[in-house]
């Protein structure tokens, strides 16, 4: 009976209020397109912004073969004068060596001259088997190992001319993977370990100088075989423009909500009448409320499931191209669908109960004045 | 008239604030996007009318060398100075950039604290100048000494005032670009960063400089120049000696001055960085457009439905049919000037606390022009309908419906 009368109401509602209801579903239908591209824009600003403070809290430097191979033995002639300058705003030192097939990781901080795993990156280890190095290990250069396809815990593994000992195992890439990633520490690494890129993270933003003595320092020992990603500037007002689009895609979004409170609310001003009656002929307060609300729910429904294909067919690939993003999975639209309806279903809920006054006669009176 | 259609107002008050609200967010929604947009092209406007099919962006010109060109249309570039600050025993050669009236509608920087030099009243005997974050300790108020070197090598003396200090991280016109960057007409301004680069700067203006202007010893900056369409082989040829004898005078490798970027290709490439920009705003220009048509129809609608029965029983009660009209006109309009006040508000409490963080959002003029027009609009709608209900109904039956 419910939804009988909820929809005999948006009949009705089509036929003595057409350009009303009109108004309600396009509006309806633009509210839930916003949501959908307020999403696509939040998110694809905030990736803009976390690419642009990562470009600047990194410097890299890659390695190729030239007249001589780089090797790790090289960069440790050099590279502790970079540390020991940049060791206040540093967090970790990423160094990418290889050894014939085996593929060597470095994770490791610089503080007060001794060496340790970096924490940043410890945070997602989870061993398989056995553990990760301990610090006095790292800092001592003992030669343990941990990573995927070395063999089992205390197992001994072989890189160039050194013997490592397998402290613990993880399967980084998969188990059907079967390249060999070892993750080592910086003292220990064999000197004959081919470079291939070394990165600096820095927790705080890097300096000119800091810069100026990894570009230097380098380019000193490995001539034109090193070559140096320039150097990011703070650019404060990209940073202020990318925030400005967020802000602006959150007021977007306020707008259509707003909007859609706007229409439901002249939509339930209009049913006073018919809730007094109903109130009058003995309808319970809660059959009422699900009444109207089973009818705001069926018309948000509908629009919410045009809105979403219209979407789908006419604005995804636009945004998603333009904006070189791709987080609309069937996910994402479950999520932002449902939010806007349990949004609608709220705040018609308590429009309704500020409406529906106790007071039926009072409900008439002020009904009659519209 | 009025007592009526305040008291009309007041009756749908909650109705008539939740139309102000959309309406202000509205109205904030396109400050931010129109000052975004200025901000984000404002240095291809700042260059634009320098760079035509005959010109060239040159190192280091000076006034002198200018006089000596031929066939040049027009001239864009800043000059540095380099003030010798003495502050608490301290002492340090600060490079100074000058800008100059038109510079400086482009170029005002973003301030961490204080104001901007053209933003307070002068003091009589002081140079007003904005400075970066710095370690001297030189903050906003403060009031140094500085000395200038004259062309002829005399040290002249002048009251510094400091109005305020910018943010780090952002475009300056002054010397030291590097200008064989071919990919994008920013890459023509330095970005400053003391923090990054541990270098103090000073700005301040030509007006403020005053007097000082023409003595002082300047480096000039990069320049953009623009030829004459009708400028001759033989006048560019002698234009290039000029440039190569320029470049050849500061110790630049030779034919260094060959890596100078041509205006044509400055503009073209200007023009493709430019439209990538604006490419992404485009989205979201058309998306605030859709939600500005429909939440004002909306308001409108709702708004005339909502009045138009109770317009019927005044008419009753005496009044003229037509003054429905009148009254939704003045409603609108009273909610179209509250929700300025209310978005200037909200403008005004963004930028003073930073609530969301930084953000562009201005009042200027092609602001104003948007927010009016926006106004006008909703005006106009809620007359024209209203007009066109009350001119297709009679009362009875605009009193008979709303009984419905």
């Amino acid at each position: 009976m419910i939804i009988k009368i909820s929809v005999k109401n948006i009949k009705n509602l089509f036929l003595h209020f057409k350009s009303m209801a009109v108004l309600l579903f396009v509006s309806q239908i633009i509210a839930i397109l916003t949501v959908y591209f307020v999403y696509g824009i939040y998110n694809s600003y905030r990736a803009y912004l976390l690419a642009m403070k990562e470009a600047e809290y990194t410097m890299e430097a890659y390695f190729e073969s030239g007249s001589q191979v780089p090797t790790m033995g090289e960069l440790k002639g050099c590279f502790e004068t970079v540390l020991k300058e940049t060791e206040d705003r540093l967090d970790y030192f990423y160094i990418f060596p290889a050894y014939e097939s085996t593929l060597m990781n470095i994770h490791n901080e610089y503080k007060d001259g001794k060496y340790s795993y970096s924490r940043t990156v410890a945070k997602n280890i989870k061993p398989d088997k056995g553990r990760m190095m301990t610090d006095e290990e790292i800092d001592s250069g003992e030669k343990v190992i941990y990573g995927q396809n070395i063999g089992n815990v205390g197992d001994t593994y072989k890189i160039g001319g050194t013997e490592y000992e397998v402290v613990g195992i993880e399967n980084f890439l998969g188990h059907d993977d079967s390249r060999i990633i070892v993750e080592m520490s910086y003292p220990a690494c064999d000197d004959n370990a081919e470079l291939v890129y070394v990165i600096l993270e820095f927790s705080k933003l890097p300096k000119m100088n800091d810069y100026l003595t990894f570009k230097n320092t380098l380019k000193k020992q490995f001539g034109d075989r090193v070559s140096i990603k320039e150097y990011k500037m703070l650019d404060l007002e990209q940073a202020i423009s990318y925030n400005s689009v967020i802000v602006f895609s959150l007021a977007a979004g306020l707008m259509a909500a707003l909007d859609t409170c706007l229409l439901y609310g002249y939509i339930l001003r209009k049913r006073r009448k018919q809730m007094a009656v109903f109130r009058l002929v003995g309808l319970g307060r809660i059959r009422m409320f699900l009444i109207n609300e089973a009818e705001i729910m069926l018309i948000s429904i509908i629009t919410a499931m045009a809105g979403l294909g219209i979407f789908r067919l006419a604005f995804e690939k636009i945004i998603t191209t333009i904006y070189d993003n791709n987080v609309y999975t069937s996910e994402i639209y479950l999520r932002m669908t449902g939010i806007y309806l349990f949004s609608i279903f709220v705040i018609t809920s308590v429009m309704m109960i500020i409406y529906a006054n106790s007071n039926v006669m009072g409900m008439i009176r002020r009904s009659g004045n519209d | 008239m009025i007592k009526l259609g305040i008291r009309e107002y007041v009756r749908h008050f909650w109705m008539n604030l939740l139309s102000v609200v959309i309406l202000s967010v509205m109205m904030v929604s396109i400050m931010i996007l129109v000052t975004t947009i200025l901000k984000q092209t404002r240095l291809y406007r700042l260059i634009r009318p320098y760079l035509g099919e005959k010109g060239i962006v040159a190192e280091s010109m000076d006034d002198e060398h200018i006089g000596e060109m031929q066939a040049v249309d027009k001239i864009l570039m800043s000059s540095d100075a380099s003030a010798n600050v003495s502050v608490r025993g301290k002492s340090e050669i600060i490079p100074m950039s000058i800008y100059d009236s038109y510079i400086e509608k482009y170029m005002e920087p973003i301030m961490k604290e204080g104001r901007w030099v053209s933003k307070i009243s002068g003091k009589k005997g002081q140079i007003a100048a904005v400075i970066s974050e710095n370690s001297l300790g030189i903050g906003t108020g403060d009031t140094v000494k500085a000395e200038f070197t004259t062309k002829e090598g005399k040290q002249i003396k002048a009251m510094l005032y400091i109005s305020g200090v910018f943010c780090d991280g952002q475009k300056i016109y002054s010397q030291g670009t590097q200008i064989d960057k071919r990919d994008d007409y920013r890459e023509y301004f330095n970005t400053h960063s003391f923090y990054q680069s541990g270098e103090i700067q000073l700005i301040t203006t030509r007006e403020q400089l005053g007097a000082y202007y023409e003595n002082v010893d300047r480096i000039c900056t990069t320049a953009f120049i623009k030829y004459n369409d009708n400028i001759t082989e033989l006048q560019l040829k002698y234009n290039n000696m000029i440039l190569e004898r320029i470049s050849n005078d500061k110790g630049d490798p030779p034919g260094y001055y060959k890596s100078y970027m041509s205006a044509k290709e400055l503009l073209r490439v200007s023009k493709r960085a430019v439209k990538d920009m604006l490419t992404t705003y485009v989205p979201l220009i058309i998306s605030d457009f859709v939600l500005i048509c429909i939440c004002i129809l909306g308001i409108v609608a709702v708004k005339t439905a909502g009045s138009m029965g109770y317009y019927g029983k005044l008419y009753l009660c005496g009044m003229r049919w037509t003054y429905g009209v009148r009254l939704s006109g003045m409603q609108m309009c009273l909610n179209c000037i509250f929700s300025m006040i209310l978005a200037f508000l909200m403008s005004f409490i963004q930028n003073r606390y930073s609530v969301f963080g930084r953000i562009f959002i201005e009042t200027g003029g092609i602001q104003l022009i948007c927010l009016l027009t926006i106004s006008i609009v909703t005006i106009g709608l809620s007359i024209l309908v209203s007009w066109m209900i009350i001119n297709e109904n009679t009362p009875v039956e605009i009193i008979r419906q709303s009984k419905n």
